[in-house]
């Protein structure tokens, strides 16, 4: 047994890590981006992330579950606060179990049916359906789509057509400003989600996509008519890596 | 003199979507000319919100004036209210910016409470449900209904103390569990945390003064003020009573915050 710690305060985990200790169970700090290498993950709920504390407990559940490794599925997914709960996979801080050892061997894996303690706190798992949703808009991958779509037809004939052709006229395949527009939308709406990022599992992933928008946002501001910008920024290749991205997180947001 | 409430929400309000007469329109509160609701269409943008707010600010210039504007998360950016702030610093007045749809959802009308007053299509909630009794026959907010939207956001009360409640928690379990300190949790906060006790002590005053009118918040309120300075903590488990006290609390404020 393994048991992997997410919290984002560690003088709130002492309690736990000294008890942990006591009874000799192998444990180790998670930090985000961290690889997880554990047969049981206990998250500190709620995680205080972008000023404001997030439960992103079945988000968590949800990444263990669908995940491809097996080893994921498996995994005791233990929640841990201060609430006063009965519950196979929640640790109540205020009042641990005299038997942690057998604690632990009881939380249920990730592949099996059951809900995590409901805590306190801005719903993550709510806020990614949003994201992915639209609030009375389109989805983020329909909108992201007309994005890619743009870029694929600009990839597509810039090697036969002169740029400006593609992009302006009466017969242009692509209308700067409305791609610029579509840009811009994209990034107000991944701009509200991007700080909780840290607090989610597939945080490494995100955070990817972050680092490809910035490289990129020099091209859609600026007109999406440089061929010089949307060669050298790899606009093609990165936007398809945003789409691929969306995609698989996607997945945890059901 | 109060000092007059402004409360701005920019948002795609139907009504004023193809208005010809603009995208704004002052809503009255019933029986506070004190307080005024301003709908503004979100088509506006930030720089529509910046210049409502100098122009009024220069009218309300030599009146004590509160303002709180509301915007839209999937219109407005991260950084819209940061540029708005930043070009009223030099004001007269200040106000206070939040964000509603991606999160705080208050100010849309939930039948449970009775709060809020707007519906999730873009319209006042009373618009096509005639039994919700928002406004009066002449169109004005109602005040109650105006004054707890407006508590709600300006002092966002429940927020604040579910914070501190985890907060506090953090930081006596370990205490007395890892550290073996023992103490009430006024004792133990004024001497290793005193920011902590501060921050307790200021929300359970404006319990006191803001939610005056609910007698189960004053209620809990002295019950959990006479915990924090009485009860004895020597174990995680002595702090299970005041842990249950603040969920006491936090029940009586009938507001939602997530």
């Amino acid at each position: 047994m393994h048991i992997q710690i997410f919290s984002d305060d560690t003088f709130a985990a002492a309690p736990l890590e000294k008890r942990l200790r006591q009874h000799g169970l192998e444990h180790s700090a998670y930090q985000p981006g961290d690889a997880i290498k554990a047969t049981h993950f206990v998250l500190f709920s709620p995680v205080w992330c972008n000023e404001q504390f997030v439960v992103c407990d079945s988000v968590w559940k949800k990444y263990f579950e669908v995940e491809k490794s097996r080893a994921f599925r498996k995994i005791g997914l233990v929640t841990a606060g201060y609430e006063r709960a009965k519950h196979e996979n929640y640790l109540c801080l205020l009042d641990l179990p005299e038997d942690l050892p057998a604690f632990f061997e009881e939380a249920l894996p990730c592949h099996e049916a059951w809900q995590p303690f409901p805590v306190k706190g801005t719903d993550m798992a709510q806020a990614l359906r949003r994201f992915y949703l639209g609030h009375g808009n389109e989805s983020v991958l329909a909108a992201f789509d007309s994005i890619a779509t743009k870029v694929r037809d600009i990839e597509k004939h810039r090697a036969t057509m002169p740029f400006e052709k593609i992009l302006e006229g009466e017969n242009s395949l692509v209308s700067p400003a409305k791609l610029g527009e579509l840009w811009h939308n994209f990034r107000v709406r991944w701009g509200h989600y991007r700080p909780f990022a840290p607090s989610l599992p597939f945080y490494p992933r995100l955070a990817e996509l972050e680092e490809i928008s910035k490289n990129m946002d020099v091209f859609f501001q600026t007109g999406c008519s440089d061929v010089n910008l949307f060669a050298e920024n790899k606009v093609a290749a990165r936007t398809q890596r945003i789409k691929d991205i969306l995609e698989e997180c996607s997945a945890y947001a059901s | 003199m109060l000092p007059s409430r402004t409360l701005l929400v920019s948002w795609r309000w139907n009504d004023l979507a193809d208005s010809t007469a603009g995208a704004l329109h002052i809503c009255p509160v019933s029986y506070s000319a004190n307080d005024r609701l301003v709908r503004l269409h979100q088509r506006a943008g930030r720089d529509g919100v910046t210049n409502w707010l100098k122009k009024d600010f220069t009218l309300n210039q030599q009146h004590a004036a509160e303002y709180i504007v509301l915007l839209h998360g999937s219109v407005f950016a991260e950084e819209d209210a940061g540029h708005i702030k930043e070009s009223l610093a030099h004001s007269p007045h200040q106000s206070d910016i939040h964000y509603f749809g991606s999160g705080n959802g208050f100010i849309y009308y939930t039948p449970s409470t009775d709060t809020g007053f707007l519906d999730h299509e873009g319209n006042f909630a009373d618009e096509f449900d005639k039994d919700i009794r928002i406004r009066d026959e002449h169109g004005g907010l109602h005040h109650p209904c105006f004054h707890k939207v407006w508590r709600h956001y300006r002092h966002r009360a429940k927020r604040k103390l579910d914070d501190a409640h985890t907060f506090t928690n953090r930081f006596l379990n370990p205490s007395i569990e890892s550290a073996g300190l023992s103490g009430t949790a006024a004792e133990l906060m004024r001497k290793h945390r005193p920011e902590y006790l501060v921050e307790v002590e200021s929300l359970l005053n404006l319990l006191r003064e803001h939610y005056d009118d609910e007698a189960d918040v004053q209620e809990q309120v002295k019950k959990f003020a006479r915990l924090l300075s009485e009860k004895h903590l020597s174990s995680g488990r002595d702090l299970i009573e005041i842990s249950e006290q603040f969920e006491e609390l936090l029940a009586a404020i009938k507001e939602h915050d997530y």
